[in-house]
């Protein structure tokens, strides 16, 4: 599917509600890639994967138990890719790993249970446990890093001496400080500090004490604190040597730790993309919840869709307080024309279709009560103005190129045509149009066509439907005053039977739509002259 | 001591806001931290804005260090805590992002320093406050940024203290008025009166300007004041109303524009962090009998008073808490450098 189909479809505001939890698996939606021909087995076994999972998350206590591990991990694909380049993780990238493992080992230990075990296998619930342990020597496992004394015997020593070391200094100091405070009488502030008026008797004392010297000054006050002493200056240089020691021997349980990951990475990898890929499924589960969706199933002749809904249109209506008409459909190989009145939901119900093969493409369940359709190459539609300023083309040359080129593709896909030929004068519209009909009947596309042309039903080997339409001719003046003209209009498809013509209410819609009473009277009395003309040349 | 008073009154989230750069904001914070490892009570910190960095965002002088005791609670960027990663336990993550990276929750496992990267949203500062509460953190500190009061709404925090320092004018005079212009401004009255107190909660609720008339509670026709100066004044003038909601803040602009219509009423606001008229147009708003009231009320816990600016200036420390102490009323006005000298051993 082009950007320019997406766009028509919309697309964008489809994919937008699909919404892995975790930083992995949204990175993975950005790559997605739909399943293609060939792939039929790989992709009912992903739907069926999904059925699974939708039947296990029927229970809310594990539902919740699952999201809530999701919803947790970290993003440690650029952690895992570091340690297998050798390089050792920071300290808070240690955390983030740890609480990745300590998440899975949950997620992993929610699926066990759930007999989910092609996600992960239970030997790998203790392997997790295992990778866990080495991030957390304490006997019991919790979810917080700290590079704990148990990981070195050293570094348990180390921290003892060091805070032996800031003992002695501390007891030292406020020994030392009772001392002065009782021979000055002045108290330390908070920060051990003496803080005295440099005119009272007090700074005169302070001054004259050889233990404490002048830190700063002001016009109004002098701050002393309190010199090292030679003992002091002995165990200050010891705790610092303790702390280099201490910060060497860190770095090297980190690098142990890092060398130690090394072989877990590939299994690693292995449970990131596992989860990664449920998530993935989650994210389908909770949109076909949303959707009431159905599990598309494989056909090898036509696309048929029963209670089809375009979710995004069917979301809009029920915003404004209406309800989305359900589609029903069958696409053959070949061509589909549908025709129908204006507003009647012909476009609606092509871009249902598109969406609805573009969702079971993407391994969704889709927005219908029943699917079932072959995989396709490709889908392209021409919906809406093509027209191309950039490449200098008008609308209906915009038109011709991209047809043209769509035309000509092999193998052929689903084809969504909105009124071809509709840019340029009617009589050759219709001709074109009727061509490229007659053209994808016999051809290897799914296409459909929708049209106001009535030159295309006359096209050997077609076959369509029509848009219910009006429930009774629109009158204007009935539909302005109720403001509900929706309610008017049945947009049901039915299937084309013989005799089914092109509607002729273009007028009555322009009035409804408030063209001015005078201009549409006048269309309705050329309508009128033109059919008289007609029936005259016919009659000659 | 200034966080024994601060537990006494039952906060458990403390703001910590200056009036300027290089107040001595981090002084402060520092001397309720070091008070919290004497009373045995630990602290979580947090910081709103920019803080926490080695220097001034605005002055670029280093800044003091945040010294932390074992079993400090903060909440920073993982760099942050990458600098000494022994001395922490990490905790778990927040949902919180700052310009340094995602914030973390962590406790010191040892004396040791840290960096608060700055949570830039008030939500953020929301779902901290709230892990920390989960985590039984009794009391929080918010370190706030420079001329950033909102860290002190009580939508936030339960509690301020307001940090003054020489460096906010070269002048005690000029710095005592500025003193007293912000107390008196964070001091006016709350809401009392049921209509009233709807009319805000409204405006607040809804993001639209409400207003009282003839004893009814009634919605304006525009969203804010920002529109068409002439079109508000003219529908404030229709009718007799007695009190107006607003959903935003209060500048002086709009305050001399509510002057030129010459009808008294009572503005009312979410709280005083939402007001940024100065004093001398609000007085002029209550010598026209206007009034301005709040939602909430911020509970000024303290004024903390630094005599000395970086600048290499200093105020006589004795005469600026008195002069302080006497434009702020019943607030305690500390000195955390001096005044602990009397207090603690």
């Amino acid at each position: 599917m082009d950007e320019k189909t997406g766009q028509a479809l919309s697309w964008p505001e489809v994919w937008a509600r699909f919404q892995p939890f975790t930083p992995f698996g949204q990175r993975a939606k950005r790559s997605l890639a739909p399943f293609v021909p060939g792939q039929e087995v790989a992709w009912q076994e992903s739907l069926q994967e999904l059925e699974r999972l939708i039947n296990a998350a029927r229970h809310p206590d594990w539902r919740e138990a699952v999201e809530a591990c999701l919803r947790h991990l970290p993003d440690v694909e650029p952690i895992l890719h570091r340690l297998e380049s050798g390089e050792v993780p920071g300290f808070s990238e240690w955390f983030q790993l740890k609480q990745w493992l300590w998440h899975m080992h949950r997620w992993a230990q929610c699926l066990i249970r759930q007999g989910l075990n092609e996600w992960i296998c239970p030997g790998d619930v203790n392997r997790i446990e295992a990778c866990l342990h080495k991030l957390d020597p304490r006997p019991h496992l919790g979810p917080a890093f700290r590079l704990d004394d148990g990981f070195d015997p050293e570094l348990a020593d180390l921290r003892r001496r060091r805070e032996a070391c800031e003992r002695n200094i501390r007891e030292y100091r406020e020994a030392l400080a009772r001392e002065i405070e009782q021979l000055t009488g002045v108290r330390r502030n908070r920060e051990g500090e003496w803080v005295v008026d440099r005119r009272s008797p007090e700074a005169t004392k302070l001054s004259a004490m050889n233990a404490l010297a002048p830190v700063r000054e002001t016009p109004f006050d002098v701050v002393y604190h309190a010199k090292p002493t030679l003992q002091e200056q002995e165990w200050m240089a010891k705790q610092e040597r303790i702390e280099e020691r201490i910060k060497e021997v860190e770095a090297a349980v980190l690098a142990r730790l890092a060398a130690s990951f090394r072989s877990d990475i590939p299994l690693m990898l292995d449970w990131l993309a596992s989860v990664t890929r449920f998530d993935l499924q989650w994210a389908r589960l909770r949109l076909s919840e949303r959707w009431n969706g159905c599990r598309p199933r494989r056909s090898d002749g036509p696309i048929r869709l029963k209670g089809a809904v375009h979710p995004v249109v069917a979301e809009r209506l029920d915003e404004q307080g209406y309800t989305f008409t359900p589609l029903d459909l069958e696409v053959e190989r070949g061509v589909t024309v549908v025709i129908g009145p204006n507003m009647g939901g012909k476009t609606v119900a092509m871009k249902t279709l598109g969406v609805a093969v573009a969702l079971a493409h993407y391994g969704f369940f889709v927005p219908a009560q029943y699917c079932e359709l072959p995989l396709i190459p490709f889908l392209a539609g021409m919906i809406g103005d093509g027209q191309d300023a950039g490449a200098g083309l008008s609308t209906f040359g915009a038109e011709m190129a991209r047809l043209g080129e769509l035309l000509q593709r092999h193998p052929g896909g689903l084809l969504l045509l909105d009124e071809v030929g509709r840019g340029t004068n009617p009589a050759e519209g219709a001709a074109l149009s009727a061509a490229v009909t007659a053209h994808l009947a016999c051809g290897e596309h799914w296409a459909v066509h929708v049209t106001h042309h009535h030159e295309v039903l006359e096209v050997a080997g077609i076959r369509g439907y029509r848009t219910a339409g009006w429930k009774r001719p629109p009158d204007a003046s009935v539909l302005l005053r109720t403001e509900n003209w929706r309610e008017w209009i049945d947009y049901r498809l039915m299937p084309l039977e013989p005799g089914d013509e092109i509607p002729c209410q273009a007028t009555a819609v322009a009035r409804l739509m408030g063209m001015p009473e005078a201009v549409v009277r006048d269309a309705e009395r050329r309508l009128v002259s033109q059919r008289k003309k007609s029936t005259r040349v016919i009659g000659k | 001591m200034l966080l024994s008073r601060v537990q006494r009154e039952g906060i458990d989230s403390l703001a910590i806001i200056g009036l300027a750069k290089n107040v001595g904001k981090t002084t402060v914070l520092n001397a309720l931290i070091a008070e919290s490892r004497s009373s045995g009570v630990p602290v979580g910190l947090l910081s709103i804005g920019v803080d926490g960095e080695e220097r001034d965002a605005w002055s670029g002088r280093p800044k003091p260090p945040i010294r932390v005791p074992g079993g400090t609670w903060v909440a920073t960027a993982g760099t942050c805590l990458d600098l000494s990663g022994g001395d922490w336990e990490v905790i778990a993550s927040a949902p919180v992002h700052s310009l340094l990276g995602d914030i973390y929750l962590a406790r010191s496992t040892r004396p040791t320093q840290v960096k608060l990267a700055g949570v830039p949203s008030a939500e953020g500062v929301r779902t901290i406050l709230r892990r920390f509460q989960d985590y039984g953190v009794p009391l929080t500190l918010v370190d706030g940024a420079y001329d950033r009061k909102a860290s002190a709404s009580p939508l936030l925090t339960q509690g301020a203290v307001l940090v003054v320092g020489a460096s906010m004018g070269r002048t005690l005079q000029a710095v005592v008025k500025k003193v007293e212009e912000t107390v008196s401004i964070f001091t006016l009255p709350v809401v009392e009166n049921g209509l009233e107190r709807n009319a805000v909660e409204t405006a607040l609720r809804e993001r639209a300007l409400m207003g009282v008339s003839n004893g009814e509670l009634r919605s304006l026709p525009f969203s804010s004041l920002l529109v068409d100066r002439q079109v508000w004044q003219a529908y404030l003038t229709s009718e007799e109303w007695s009190a107006l909601a607003l959903p935003g803040a209060l500048t002086d602009r709009l305050t001399q524009q509510m002057l030129e219509i010459g009808r008294p009423l009572t503005l009312l606001l979410s709280d005083p962090t939402r007001c940024f008229a100065t004093l001398p147009t609000i007085r002029r708003w209550y010598r026209i009998g206007g009034q301005i009231r709040y939602l909430h009320a911020v509970r000024l816990v303290a004024v903390a008073v630094n005599p000395v600016s970086p600048e290499g200036f200093s105020f006589d420390p004795v005469e600026m808490k008195k002069k302080v102490q006497e434009v702020v009323g019943g607030i305690p006005v500390v000195n955390v450098v001096r005044d602990a000298m009397s207090n603690e051993t």
